[in-house]
């Protein structure tokens, strides 16, 4: 072969070899799901809570004809503001964005949304004094193989006296639970999954304005306030919701994303009748009482963190990571002793027992320096009735069954019905939400 | 000095023994069905990302090959490569790019018959797979916990590949060559965690692969 036939072989070989198979294989497969297959039929999305706010705004994205009933007269669920009770607004529901590896972060990430990290060091309220540290580490309830039993009786077993167990009820706190209820078995393997991160950011402004700005405000012109359904008939092919004012809906999918709490208390009704296996699930999930105060100083005297107090086991400093002059003190009441609280009645009780024990604890400084308090009791709250969901003794597959579609015309979302390790937090009720719009289009797909 | 004699023996391996040394280069097409609808999922999920991940195809391979007995119609001998596939896409504020190096180290058998086929070879390749995908934004690797983010897996990977020489000299021939291959990723348990930030919510953690590979080959004799 002489030299010039053979840069002309070698050169066709190579070009072509490079060119045809990009060019055969990019059209192959596709970058999105469904493209081109936008639905036609009607879709009703049930609360706009995290997840249903983010179950439409894909479904806006999608082109597809869908409806928000909320029964309350505002949106965002166990998410709010509040303006003017201190110099920044306070974060009346949610304020952590937990961990950057989430569909969150990366919108946190593109819009630039300022955050801080939060450092927060954490004390300990212990045999009556503050200390830094513990004789024995009392986060015990990570890894395999824990017992199927409640954190309370897994720390008995570990020999952990008394004197820790508000310090074990402020660690059931961070799992919206009491001490005695959520099982350390069940939380550890749902804890399995968690992958966003442990770092925990706050928003400079609010999570709520976060979420408002960049998913709700887009969705804001499909949803029907004040609509509390009452009752699902999904017998024909055309589903029927009823609200509260006898009002009858029409859609071909319903996104169910309630908290559990309404669903245990079958505060909706369905027919036909759930599967047994269903509501046998919704009946395994706790949701416990859950309370934010917010205690305003006229200075600050408080630990950043304050783990183990009898009325209120997790004190945590409101205004790290704020721009401002104030001093906000958050009392994060979850469980049996939101519950304590809650039956007291009136804010100003509930606000004198948490100052009571900041003056125990602080010798005295707390009342002597307390302005106001605002305290947002979301027991109290008729639609929503509790913090969030968590793992009970005996949960089992509970959480993946609850999540489980119904004949393809149901579809269940919400912190509580993620199944990939995010309950709990508003992420996981977005991915829930995303993973309710997925199974719709995956159902008419078939 | 040890690296000199090494380099020599090397080559005086080649000579003495009719052994071969080749290195190539290949574009490579690579399908991956659950990473196809990790991506998809991705995209799906993010309406407020405009300009869509494309999914992780295009790459190419680099590779080195030493066949012992080369002079015979089968002959064997090892290889060692490295692929690299890369998908990026630019939002506004947000580049997002994921990349995924596979490194594999395997048996060649190698099958040639000038009576036959002139100037035509064929090889099986049977190898061991290690392989790492990481993602970055705006250009940084993304970190989270102090941490890179990154999805390590292993696997196996068979192949047949194709080959045509085009001799330069009596000692070097230049060969294009096509080459399929499937690698069972079998473990590769936080791929769903680098692409969707999720963990078992769409996806298993092992993927099969089809790897399409068109190149070019250099061979001393």
């Amino acid at each position: 072969m002489n030299r010039r036939l053979f840069l002309k072989q070698a050169s066709l070989v190579s070009v072509g070899g490079l060119l045809f198979p990009s060019g055969m294989f990019s059209a192959c497969r596709k970058d999105d799901l469904f493209k081109g297959s936008a639905y036609q039929g009607k879709v009703i999305v049930v609360g706009a809570g995290a997840a249903g706010l983010y179950a439409g705004y894909l479904l806006k994205s999608k082109g597809i004809d869908f409806t928000i009933l909320e029964a309350a007269a505002y949106h965002g669920g166990r998410m709010g503001k509040k303006s003017g009770f201190a110099d920044y607004d306070i974060d009346t529901g949610a304020q952590w964005l937990h961990g950057r590896n989430s569909i969150l972060g990366d919108l946190v990430a593109k819009n630039k949304v300022a955050t801080t990290l939060d450092t927060s060091e954490l004390s300990y309220w212990f045999n009556k004094q503050i200390v830094d540290t513990l004789p024995k580490d009392p986060f015990i309830f990570e890894g395999k193989n824990l017992p199927d039993v409640s954190f309370k009786d897994y720390a008995v077993q570990l020999g952990f006296g008394d004197e820790y167990n508000y310090i074990i009820e402020a660690i059931a706190a961070d799992q919206g639970a009491a001490a005695s209820q959520i099982s350390a078995y069940w939380n550890s393997k749902d804890e399995e999954n968690w992958v966003a991160g442990t770092e925990d950011f706050k928003f400079s402004k609010t999570y709520f304005d976060f979420i408002e700005e960049y998913i709700a405000n887009p969705v804001q012109s499909n949803i029907v306030y004040n609509t509390p359904v009452k009752a699902i008939d999904y017998t024909n092919e055309s589903i029927q919701l009823t609200d509260a004012g006898n009002k009858v809906w029409t859609a071909d999918k319903v996104i169910v994303t309630v908290p559990v709490s309404i669903l245990k208390n079958n505060e909706i009704t369905f027919s036909p009748l759930l599967p047994a296996t269903k509501t046998e699930a919704f009946s395994k999930f706790g949701m416990g009482a859950g309370m934010k105060v917010f205690l305003k100083f006229s200075r600050k005297f408080y630990k950043p963190v304050l783990y183990g107090g009898q009325v209120c086991a997790a004190y945590v400093d409101d205004s790290v990571g704020k721009t401002t002059n104030d001093h906000v003190l958050l009392a994060f009441v979850m469980g049996t002793q939101a519950a304590n609280l809650h039956s007291l009645g009136s804010d100003n009780a509930i606000t004198d027992a948490l100052i009571k024990e900041l003056d125990s604890i602080y010798s005295g400084q707390a009342s002597a320096a307390f302005m106001a308090s605002s305290v947002h009791d979301y027991t109290n709250k008729p639609f929503i009735k509790g913090a969030y969901g968590y793992s009970t003794v005996g949960m089992g597959n509970a959480r993946e069954v609850a999540a489980q579609s119904v004949n393809d015309k149901l579809f269940f979302a919400g912190e509580a019905m993620n199944v990939s390790g995010h309950h709990q937090t508003v992420h996981g009720a977005v991915e829930s939400g995303y993973k309710a719009v997925l199974d719709v289009l995956s159902s008419v797909k078939k | 000095m040890k690296y000199r004699l090494l380099f020599f023996n090397l080559f005086a391996g080649i000579c003495a023994f009719a052994q071969s040394f080749e290195t190539g280069l290949s574009y490579n097409y690579l399908y991956a069905g659950q990473w196809d609808n990790l991506i998809q999922t991705y995209n799906f999920a993010r309406p407020f990302l405009v300009e869509k991940q494309p999914l992780l195809k295009h790459g190419a391979q680099v590779y080195l090959a030493y066949r012992f007995k080369s002079e015979k119609r089968i002959s064997h001998g090892i290889q060692l490569s490295y692929s690299y596939f890369r998908s990026s896409a630019e939002n506004a504020g947000f580049t997002n790019t994921l990349g995924f190096s596979a490194l594999n180290v395997g048996y060649i058998l190698h099958y040639e018959n000038e009576t036959l086929l002139k100037r035509v070879y064929a090889e099986l390749i049977v190898a061991a797979t290690g392989g790492r995908m990481q993602r970055r934004i705006n250009n940084a690797p993304f970190e989270y916990d102090q941490k890179r983010a990154k999805a390590l897996g292993i696997g196996g990977n068979v192949g047949t590949k194709l080959g045509y020489h085009l001799k330069i000299n009596e000692a070097v021939r230049l060969s294009p060559f096509v080459l399929l291959s499937y690698t069972p990723y079998f473990y590769a348990p936080d791929a769903e965690v680098l692409i969707n930030q999720t963990r078992g919510l769409v996806a298993e953690d092992w993927t099969g692969m089809l790897n399409a590979q068109f190149g070019l080959a250099l061979k001393w004799k």
